[in-house]
């Protein structure tokens, strides 16, 4: 229940910081004369509080400390994040020189006797190969170029080629994604591309005379 | 700069101590945004120059990160931000006091308030106003800090543009924070000088 003649604490406020008009204020000066406790304690508490106010600040910190601060947040961060998962890509053969016609561009080489390009697509990256025949009684060579479909530099790949499950050969792409292997026998072969926390397996490559 | 919709932007304590668990930087900066301030001026009000008050709050905020995965559910970080601060600038002071070229210089003081009353009662006032504020929820402490504590002195409309609220309701919300914390402070001993500061009114 309201008692309009007990000054509210917002009333008591506004006289004390002289935002009442001069009737007002002089009307509640007149009543608190005769204030109760609770009246009183109030006012008690504000006086107080204006002290206080007239004789503390409030500042912000300098840039450095919010600075310094995120930093060593950003190292504490670091220790939260969970794991990366390993993904491992299964490469599909998209282009095959011997099925078709050609009609692409750099990629493709129309000489068909002697060259064979294969393309393979992944999410991750393109993977172009070409396999180039021996002469007679030599092996093949397998030229190869990564093309990163995401952010990864194409000189971070690694490139392993495995026979039987063997490994027979570990590159590394240059900064073009380019790959060699000499000297590969006739066989049954499969590739693993891999960087970072992702590889791209090419599960056969045939070389065939 | 205006801050859009305050009420979406705040987060509870336990909200933000899981973000900043799970490595999420913008919970640590609003965590920053809440506390910087206060933890800043209580050592600054404890008679400390900007650089130790600085090294106070930076200290404050480090121990928070690392207690961060030990910290209550339901901890209130004002009044732990401000126990921790307060600890610190303590031992800034006894350091301050044991390094005195002259023991009888006024090394705690005082460049950074005037007034007339002395230090142990101006501690005592800082003690007692920064623990009201520590109470309070955050809108309320930026609005009563603003309005009454900013050395800038800003007016009714730039505090309103900074806290994004009408000019209008800066009046009456800033009466009805301060009898909030006045309700929260409750039974909480007032500065044992109190009648003494009154008298020097």
């Amino acid at each position: 229940m309201n008692n309009s003649n007990i000054p509210r604490f917002s009333e008591l406020l506004d006289w004390l910081e002289g935002r009442l008009p001069p009737e007002e204020a002089q009307v509640l000066a007149e009543r608190l004369e005769t204030a109760e406790a609770p009246t009183q304690a109030d006012l008690d508490w504000l006086h107080l509080f204006q002290q206080a106010r007239q004789s503390i600040q409030s500042a912000s910190p300098p840039l450095s400390v919010r600075a310094t601060l995120q930093e060593r947040f950003a190292a504490y961060a670091e220790t939260r994040q969970p794991p990366g998962l390993f993904q491992r890509l299964l490469a599909m053969l998209t282009f095959d020189s011997r099925l078709q016609s050609v009609t692409a561009g750099l990629r493709s080489v129309s000489d068909d006797t002697e060259q064979r390009q294969l393309i393979y697509t992944s999410e991750a990256a393109e993977i172009a190969v070409t396999i180039q025949p021996a002469l007679p009684d030599k092996n093949f060579t397998l030229t190869g170029q990564v093309f990163p479909l995401k952010d990864t530099p194409a000189d971070a790949f690694s490139i392993q080629l495995l026979r039987e499950d063997r490994e027979v050969g570990l590159v590394a792409a240059d900064e073009l994604g380019e790959f060699t292997f000499t000297n590969l026998p006739t066989g049954e072969y499969s590739m693993v591309v891999s960087a970072g926390d992702f590889e791209v397996v090419i599960p056969s490559l045939h070389l065939q005379s | 700069m205006a801050e859009v919709d305050q009420n979406k932007m705040l987060q509870s304590d336990p909200d933000l101590i899981q973000a900043c668990r799970a490595g999420d930087a913008r919970a640590w900066e609003r965590l920053l945004d809440k506390y910087e301030r206060l933890v800043f001026s209580i050592s600054l009000n404890h008679g400390l120059t900007t650089d130790d008050a600085a090294d106070v709050t930076q200290i404050t905020f480090t121990i928070l990160l690392q207690n961060l995965d030990t910290l209550p559910d339901d901890v209130r970080l004002a009044p732990w931000l401000a126990t921790v601060a307060r600890r610190h600038t303590w031992r800034f002071v006894a350091r301050n006091r044991r390094e005195a070229v002259n023991p009888k210089e006024d090394i705690a003081g005082n460049e950074t308030f005037g007034g007339t009353i002395d230090d142990s009662q101006r501690w005592e006032l800082a003690e007692w106003i920064h623990y009201g504020l520590t109470t309070l929820d955050e809108r309320c402490r930026k609005l009563l800090l603003a309005l009454y504590f900013d050395a800038e002195q800003p007016s009714y409309a730039q505090v309103a543009d900074h806290l994004n609220m009408p000019v209008g309701s800066i009046g009456p919300t800033r009466a009805r924070c301060l009898e909030q914390m006045k309700q929260n402070m409750g039974n909480a001993e007032s500065p044992a000088g109190m009648h003494r500061l009154q008298h020097l009114a």
